[in-house]
């Protein structure tokens, strides 16, 4: 029975049945075969699960039931199924497409492209890198083979369509096969840094490099590699791109080529906008020139209009205007401009007018060109026609030039000044015929030269003569040439120089020369003057000449040379010697070293130059110059004419030079006169000397001996003149002689000394002699002049006065003998006399005292009084003989004499004498007296007896002072002891040191007058010397020398 | 009464549903909306047959027999689409 489920099944079935119809009959369809029967088994299977329903449920059977429970577990897998095929088969089908895709693209791609198989590179490569290779640059360096089988392991897979197309290959098989002729040399470099970028772990690489096509065309290509993602591993997929950039390199050269050369012409180029200032848009690198940048220009930093010479802007801008106006598509200006550094350039702009659609300008386009260097250039042309005109106008030499027919074109200030014509006079008229003034002989070589010039030559620098309009001749330098164009010639420009003036130059200084050469020969006075006079007749066609020495010291004129003019000629004349004669103011400047030169206007001028030329008045134009040496004039030159304006300024010059040269060779000349009086004086006393004189030459040999030597000497002449020097000398002093000679030599003087000179017979003579080394001009030694005296006279006078001498001595030493003994006699004697009487004297002073003081009541006073008389003078008379003893002594004491300090013997005497005098007010002052060399106990005596009397001599002085001290002069110690006390008349000082001498009483000061003389023997058994110094009332003071001996001796 | 078979198919089903909508946008068959709605009723019918077996028999498996029979006839309509009028004529 059929329920709402059964017919719900039932419907189920037949769409099952109608889709499983629908779907045969589409079976061809582009569905996937496999989903297709996949679908029909979705569909097979809804059938038959609905139909087994449809019978169960309409209770038919249910036969199907367990079977349906079954299959229908297929229905998800089923549906699965079909979906998953379904996507499998798009996924193939859109791999199909995809390669289909990539097929068309890369067969129809308009790059070549290549795919290739790196996998044996890779295994080639790895097999490297296990083997160690680190650095593939450097291993394929090593190996190059390598990289050619590196390429060879590549597999080409394909190429396309335009990989063909470029390389010219008609076929992938023909394009590997010439793969290496492809590739060539110039990538292997590349396909090097291929590998190596592929060895490094890189998956890309971009180059370019250059392949040949099949064909041999050479192509710039950038090469792009990549390996497939999927073949990072095996390097089996590999892709290759090669863009053909051969255009672009080219045009790129191109490009460069063209930068190039404008950046290489001198050209700048500018496009400006046609604004105000004329911003710039382009402007070429060459723009540097000028010291701008193109950025400052193209920033707009710098407008053309800045840069242009604010002198020329407005006129440039003012030509802008009006070119722009008239419609013109270009036009062209000169300007300046300012570089950078503030030059200015001058500019060649030519200027392209850029206009819109509209008309209007909108860009103008320049060329500019720095013509600085022509503008320079023009103005030097400019300048240099305008100096060749004035040289032209200007030059002291005729310039002329004349057409091929010898027709005067030009003729300057100078033809007309050298020839006489003026330029009117001149152009047009034949040169040959115009100055050559009917010379045939000037004609013809004028013609020689115009066929000369006719056929190109020059005419090189050639002395001639020529004639002036009025018919004299000149002497010119000719020099004529061609004046070319190109190879022919339109023209001759001739110079003529006259040198007149350098004929008479050449001439005079020929004459110069030639006197110059004559003075350096040996002339007197008068032969000098004489030839003087030939050259200034030459010169200055002299009537009359002189010249007269000048002794400027004395004002005096002395004649050595006139000559006059008479009828017959040229002849000597005599003159008196006019130094008497004042010199008139006219020519006094003569003497003063100037030259005068005169001009009378007519005969007998009184104007008392008559006495100082010659006899006669006719001289008109007169000449007198000073010979000068050494700023002093020493001679005057006297040149007359007797022809009015015969000499000019220039002709006293030259005898002015004449003379300058004449004063050194006169007093060369004078010189040589006095040389010659001095040595004929010294020859006289050569020859009249009373002395022998020996002139040796350096070779020891004489040169020359006076009569006196020959005669001392037994000699001639004759025989002495080249004789050896030592020849004359003793044998036994010849070598003290030698030394001698070599000392005087070396330059030494030696005083005059002795010397045994040996005669011809073998005397010898004793002589003195001087020597002495004369020296040349230039101070080399010239010889030794030797002047000797024979002094055998006076060695017998001195061999006698010795002989008295020691027969004196003799006498001396006996009579000093017995002055000692006499003078010891007398010392005993002394000694014994006072000793003796020192006995009696005791007994009168003695019993004198006993009368006195035992018999004092009995002897009368009047009587005590002369007896205490006698006991004092006996005891003085005590005193006395004891200081004479003591004296006396001192001639015999032996002195024992050391080093010794004066200071300590000094204090020990004032430590004994402040005792005696310890009441009085004495300020004592010791200098720190040097050591002396002397006996302690005779120092010691003399500064006892010297500080003794200071003591005593100072005693009437409150402040009493005594000064001990020392002095240093010429290298002597003086020692002295000074006070203030009452001194002594300096006039009784030489008395002073003598015995018992006093200058004072005895009852004012004690004393025996034996002290200084004591103090004077002990310093001169010192071997010093001692004196007083003293004013009186003033103090005394008392110096002493001692003996002095070095500490080493 | 739940059936084994029932939850097996349906355990299944949702797999499948799972893998469809993954892949969703690669199923670029034509109508490929009538196809998945077909499939989507017939798993909603595997449904009910599970659900069935738990509560409401009657009804639910009214229901699901009603989904079979339209997931029969979307399938039909889709064959109809596919290779009815359009890929008749190539």
């Amino acid at each position: 029975m059929i329920n709402s489920v059964s017919l719900l099944d039932l419907v189920s079935l037949l769409a099952a049945l109608l889709a499983l119809a629908l779907l045969a009959r589409g079976w061809r369809h582009a569905l996937g075969q496999d989903a297709r029967w996949l679908m029909a088994a979705i569909l097979a299977l809804t059938c038959f699960r609905n139909f087994s329903n449809f019978i169960e449920w309409s209770g038919l059977s249910a036969a199907f039931d367990n079977l349906e429970d079954y299959l229908q577990l297929l229905w998800p897998i089923l549906w699965g199924s079909f979906f998953y095929v379904f996507l499998r088969g798009r996924a193939e089908q859109d791999l199909l497409d995809s390669q289909a895709r990539y097929r068309s693209l890369f067969e129809d791609a308009p790059i070549p492209l290549w795919e290739e198989d790196f996998s044996e590179v890779k295994r080639y490569l790895d097999g490297l890198r296990a083997s160690g290779v680190s650095d593939l640059r450097v291993y394929l360096a090593d190996h190059p083979e390598a990289l050619g089988r590196c390429i060879r392991l590549i597999k080409v897979l394909d190429v396309n369509r335009a990989t063909l197309a470029l390389l010219q290959a008609e076929s992938k098989e023909a394009l590997i096969h010439g793969l290496e002729a492809i590739l060539g040399q110039e990538a292997s470099e590349v396909f090097t840094n291929e590998l190596i970028a592929l060895y490094e772990g890189q998956t890309r690489f971009n180059a370019q490099t250059t392949h040949r096509s099949l064909a041999g065309a050479q192509l710039h290509v950038e090469v792009s590699l990549h390996i497939a993602p999927a073949y990072h591993d095996t390097w089996s997929e590999v892709f290759l791109s090669i863009v053909d950039v051969t255009s672009q390199v080219q045009t790129r050269q191109a490009l460069w080529q063209a930068n190039l050369i404008i950046e290489n012409s001198p050209v700048v180029l500018f496009r400006w906008r046609a604004e105000q200032g004329w911003p710039v848009e382009l402007v070429s690198e060459k723009v540097r020139q000028f010291g701008y940048t193109p950025e400052e220009f193209l920033s707009g930093a710098v407008l053309y209009a800045d840069i242009v010479h604010p002198d020329d802007l407005e006129r440039v801008q003012r030509e802008v205007r009006a070119h722009a106006d008239s419609g013109v598509d270009s036009f062209h200006q000169e300007y300046r401009i300012l570089t950078r550094d503030g030059q200015a350039r001058w500019l060649d702009d030519h200027t392209s007018i850029e206009r819109g659609a509209d008309g209007v300008i909108t860009h103008y386009h320049g060329v500019v060109l720095d013509i600085t260097d022509r503008k320079q250039l023009e103005r030097e042309t400019q300048e240099r026609r305008s100096y060749l005109e004035s040289i032209l106008a200007c030059a002291p030499d005729a310039i002329v030039t004349s057409d091929m027919q010898h027709r005067l074109v030009e003729w300057n200030a100078g033809a007309e000044k050298l020839f006489g014509y003026s330029q009117e006079e001149a152009l047009g008229r034949k040169i040959d015929e115009l100055i050559t003034g009917g010379d045939a002989k000037a004609f013809a070589e004028a013609t020689s030269w115009s066929q000369r010039i006719e056929n190109g030559q020059a005419v090189p620098s050639t002395e001639t003569v020529r004639y002036r309009k009025d018919g004299s001749a000149v002497n010119v330098i000719v020099s004529a040439a061609p004046i070319l164009s190109g190879e022919e010639s339109f023209g001759v420009v001739a110079i003529y120089t006259d040198i007149t003036e350098r004929k008479r130059a050449e001439r005079e200084r020929e004459v110069l020369q030639r006197l110059a050469w004559e003075l350096t020969a040996p002339l007197t006075l008068k032969d000098m003057v004489k030839r003087l006079a030939v050259h200034c007749r030459q010169l200055f066609a002299h009537d009359s000449f002189r010249f007269d020495l000048y002794d400027e010291q004395q004002g005096l004129r002395t004649p050595v040379y006139a000559e006059d003019t008479p009828a017959d000629g040229y002849e000597s004349v005599d003159i008196e010697t006019q130094g008497e004669a004042q010199a008139p103011q006219i020519i006094r400047a003569v003497f003063e070293n100037r030259a005068v030169l005169v001009n009378r206007e007519s005969e007998g001028v009184a104007d008392g130059l008559s006495p100082w030329g010659f006899s006669s008045r006719r001289s008109r134009s007169m000449m007198f110059v000073p010979v000068r040496w050494q700023e002093r004039c020493i001679a005057v030159i006297y040149t007359h004419s007797y022809t009015p304006g015969r000499y000019e300024q220039r002709d006293l010059e030259l005898l002015q030079m004449i003379a300058d040269q004449c004063g050194p060779a006169l007093a060369r000349v004078q010189a040589i006169e006095a040389l010659h009086a001095s040595e004929s004086r010294y020859r006289m006393l050569f020859e009249h000397t009373h002395d022998a004189v020996f002139i040796t030459g350096m070779d020891e040999r004489l040169l020359a001996v006076n009569q006196k030597a020959a005669d001392l000497l037994g000699y001639s002449l004759d025989e002495m003149v080249g004789m050896p020097a030592r020849q004359v000398i003793s044998p036994r002093e010849y070598v003290e002689n030698q030394k001698k000679r070599l000392a005087v030599l070396a330059g030494e003087y030696l005083p005059a000394y002795e010397r045994l000179f040996c005669r011809k017979d073998g005397r010898e003579i004793p002589v003195e002699i001087s020597v002495s080394l004369v020296y040349d001009a230039d101070g080399a030694p010239a010889y030794i002049q030797s002047i000797a005296r024979d002094i055998t006279e006076r060695k017998q006078r001195e061999e006698e006065v010795r002989r008295l001498n020691a027969e004196l001595e003799h006498r001396v030493i006996e009579r000093t003998a017995q002055l000692e003994a006499a003078n010891k006699e007398l010392e005993a004697f002394a000694y014994s006399v006072s000793h003796d009487l020192r006995a009696p004297l005791r007994a009168m002073d003695g019993f004198s005292r006993i009368l006195i003081d035992e018999y004092a009541s009995q002897v009368p006073p009047g009587a005590q009084d002369y007896l205490q008389r006698v006991r004092n003078n006996a005891q003085r008379m005590g005193r006395l003989i004891e200081d004479l003893l003591a004296f006396s002594r001192l001639g015999r004491q032996e002195l024992v004499k050391k080093y010794l300090q004066p200071g300590k013997l000094v204090q020990q005497v004032l430590e004994e004498l402040e005792e005696e005098h310890k009441d009085r007010n004495v300020e004592i002052a010791i200098a720190d007296l040097p050591p002396c060399f002397a006996d302690p106990a005779s120092l010691r005596q003399v500064y006892a007896n010297l500080l003794g009397n200071a003591f005593k001599f100072t005693r009437t002085r409150e402040a009493a002072r005594i000064e001990v001290g020392f002095e240093q002069k010429e290298g002597e110690t003086i020692y002295f002891v000074r006070d203030n006390g009452v001194g002594f008349d300096m006039a009784y000082a030489d008395k002073l040191f003598g015995v018992f001498q006093r200058l004072h009483q005895v009852g004012e000061y004690e004393g025996t007058g034996v002290g200084l003389a004591i103090v004077q023997r002990i310093v001169h058994r010192h071997s010093g010397r001692v004196w007083a110094v003293a004013e009186e009332g003033k103090g005394a003071a008392f110096y002493f020398t001692l003996e002095e001996k070095s500490h080493g001796a | 009464m739940v059936q084994e078979n029932e939850v097996v198919m349906l355990l299944l089903g949702v797999g499948m549903l799972i893998f469809i909508l993954a892949n969703r946008k690669r199923l670029d068959l034509p109508s490929i909306g009538l196809l998945l709605a077909g499939y989507y009723l017939l798993l909603a019918g595997w449904l009910l047959t599970v659900l069935e077996g738990l509560f409401w028999g009657e009804t639910l498996n009214l229901v699901e027999h009603s989904f079979y029979a339209a997931s029969a006839v979307l399938n039909a309509a889709w064959c109809w689409r596919v290779f009815g009028c359009q890929g008749a004529g190539r």
